[in-house]
C-alpha cells in the first residue's frame, strides 16, 4: 500500500492511502507530498469504562436482588396450616416456617386469636401456644380433638410439616388430647369449584378458582 | 501541585487542538529525548527514527491521558519505551546486511555503491514532490473554507471496511453527478439527501462521516489531479490486472 503524506506535525503525520482513508501515523521525518510504503498507524485510546458508574449500578442491582429475595423468602406465603380445635384457625407460613398471618375462620377462632402476637414465631411455637390458649380458655378439654390440615403446592413439605406438627402437638399436650391430620383435607386442591379442562374431572394442581383460600367451603 | 495542574490543563487543550499538541510536544522535547536515550543507550540525532517514534508515542500518550488515572509523565515514559521496543522488534539489529561502502574485492577498489545503477532521478523526484506539496497545500486551504483540517478529517475517517465502502459508494455516485460537487463548492454544504438517495448509503452513516465526505468529495473537484491520481492508482492497477 502506498501512502501520500498530506500533513506533518511534531507527533504525527496525516497520510492518504490509495483506498481513500486519511490516517494518523508516526511522522518518521516525512515531508508533505512524499509517498511512503511503511507506516506506523496511530492507536486510538481505548474507550474508558466508567467503573464508578458500573459499580453503582451493580450495587443497586445487588440491593434489588436482596430485597426481592427477602420478599420471596420472608413475606411470600408458602403454605397454610389449619388447626381445628373448635376454634378454627388458619395460619399462613413462609418458606422459613415463620407464621406471617393468622386468622380465625369462625367466631371462636377469632376470639382465640384476640391479642395473640404470632410475629417472629415459628409454626410449632404458634401451634403450641394456640393449643395452650384453647386449653386455658376452655375450648380444649381432655379427650378433645385437634385436626391439623397442612396445604402447600410442595407435597413433600406438606407431608413433612403435617407429620412434624402432629408429633409436636401430641408431645406438647402429653397425649391428653387427640391430634390427627385431617384426612379429608388432602383432596382440597382437586376438590375446588372449577372443572377447568371441561372433561368432567379436575385432576390438575391448579388453584383455578382464584380465591385466597382453597377450602371447599 | 500547581505545575501538575498546568500540565493537565495543557493536555486537555492539546487533546482538542493539534497546534496546542505540537506546542506541548515541542515543550517536552528534552523529556522525550531523555527517555529515548534511556531506551537506546546512546545520544540521539535530531532526525533519527527512534526520536520520531518516541514523539509519536508521546502524542499517543497525550491523547490517551485521563487526569483521574494519575500523572502524565510516567505514562508517557512507558508509552515511549513500549513503542521503541516494538520498533526494535520490527527492525532486528542482527539481520545480515551488505554495506554499500564495502570494497568489491581485494584487487578491485570500487565499492558496491559504484557498481549499482542509480535509477532514481533526484531532480525529477524533487519537482514531483514539490508539485504534490503545493497541491496538498491548496487542498488544505480549500478544506479550511469548510472550517476543516486534515487532522479532523483523519479523526472522522471510517475505521471499518464496510463503512468505508459505504462512504466510497456515495463518493462514486457524486463523481458521476458534477452538479453535486458544484453544489458542495457553491453552498458549502454536503448534499447528504441526494447522496443517500443516489448511492443507497444510509443517511445516518453519511452524517456520521460528514467531515470525511467533504474531504473525499473535494478531492474530486477541479484542481486536485495528483491526489485523485493517488486514489485511482490501485483501481488502475486492478483494471490492468483484470
Amino acid at each position: 500500500m502506498t501512502y501520500l503524506v498530506m500533513e506533518c506535525h511534531y507527533g504525527y503525520a496525516i497520510v492518504l492511502d490509495t483506498q481513500g482513508r486519511y490516517l494518523k501515523v508516526a511522522n518518521r521525518n516525512y515531508l508533505v507530498g512524499q509517498q511512503v510504503t511503511d507506516v506506523i498507524p496511530f492507536e486510538a485510546p481505548k474507550k474508558q469504562i466508567n467503573t464508578r458508574r458500573w459499580a453503582n449500578i451493580g450495587a443497586f442491582a445487588a440491593c434489588l436482588c436482596m430485597v426481592v429475595s427477602l420478599w420471596l423468602v420472608m413475606l411470600l406465603p408458602f403454605g397454610t396450616v389449619r388447626l381445628q380445635i373448635n376454634p378454627d384457625v388458619l395460619l399462613t407460613v413462609n418458606r422459613l416456617n415463620f407464621v406471617i398471618k393468622a386468622e380465625g375462620l369462625n367466631e371462636d377462632g377469632k376470639a382465640l386469636l384476640q391479642g395473640f402476637d404470632y410475629h417472629r414465631m415459628k409454626l410449632p411455637q404458634v401451634s403450641d401456644a394456640l393449643a395452650d390458649r384453647a386449653t386455658a380458655e376452655g375450648y380444649l378439654t381432655e379427650d378433645g380433638v385437634i385436626l391439623v390440615t397442612v396445604s402447600c403446592r410442595n407435597e413433600q413439605w406438606q407431608a413433612e410439616t403435617e407429620a412434624a406438627l402432629v408429633a409436636e402437638l401430641r408431645q406438647h399436650m402429653n397425649d391428653t388430647v387427640t391430634v390427627a391430620p385431617n384426612a379429608e383435607s388432602h383432596q382440597q386442591w382437586a376438590d375446588d369449584d372449577w372443572d377447568d379442562d371441561w372433561d368432567g374431572d379436575d385432576d390438575d394442581d391448579w388453584d383455578d378458582d382464584w380465591d385466597d383460600d382453597d377450602w371447599d367451603d | 501541585m500547581k505545575e501538575l495542574h498546568s500540565i493537565v490543563l495543557q493536555l486537555r487543550q492539546a487533546q482538542q487542538d493539534p497546534q496546542a499538541a505540537d506546542d506541548f510536544i515541542e515543550q517536552y522535547l528534552p523529556f522525550i529525548r531523555s527517555e529515548t536515550a534511556k531506551c537506546t543507550g546512546r545520544p540521539l540525532h535530531e532526525t533519527e527514527d527512534e526520536l520520531s517514534i518516541a514523539m509519536f508515542a508521546f502524542y499517543e500518550a497525550m491523547m490517551a491521558y485521563r487526569s483521574d488515572k494519575g500523572a502524565f509523565l510516567p505514562l508517557a515514559a512507558v508509552a515511549i519505551r513500549n513503542r521503541l521496543i516494538d520498533l526494535n522488534r520490527r527492525n532486528p539489529r542482527h539481520r545480515p546486511s551488505l554495506s554499500l561502502d564495502a570494497p568489491q574485492g581485494e584487487e578491485d577498489s570500487r565499492t558496491l555503491a559504484d557498481t549499482v545503477a542509480d535509477t532514481d532521478d533526484a531532480l525529477s523526484s524533487y519537482h514531483d514532490r514539490a508539485a504534490t506539496a503545493q497541491e496538498i497545500e491548496e487542498f488544505s486551504t480549500s478544506l479550511a473554507a469548510f472550517s476543516l483540517s486534515l487532522t479532523e478529517v483523519a479523526e472522522n475517517c471510517p475505521q471499518q471496511e464496510r463503512t468505508l465502502h459505504a462512504c466510497m459508494a456515495a463518493v462514486d455516485y457524486a463523481k458521476h453527478q458534477p452538479q453535486l460537487l458544484e453544489q458542495l463548492l457553491t453552498t458549502g454544504k454536503l448534499p447528504i439527501t441526494q447522496l443517500a438517495q443516489g448511492s443507497g448509503t444510509p443517511r445516518k452513516t453519511l452524517e456520521r462521516h460528514r467531515k470525511y465526505l467533504v474531504a473525499a468529495l473535494l478531492a474530486y473537484t477541479n484542481g486536485f489531479e495528483i491526489i485523485r491520481g493517488h486514489l485511482q492508482a490501485v483501481k488502475r492497477r486492478e483494471a490492468l490486472e483484470a
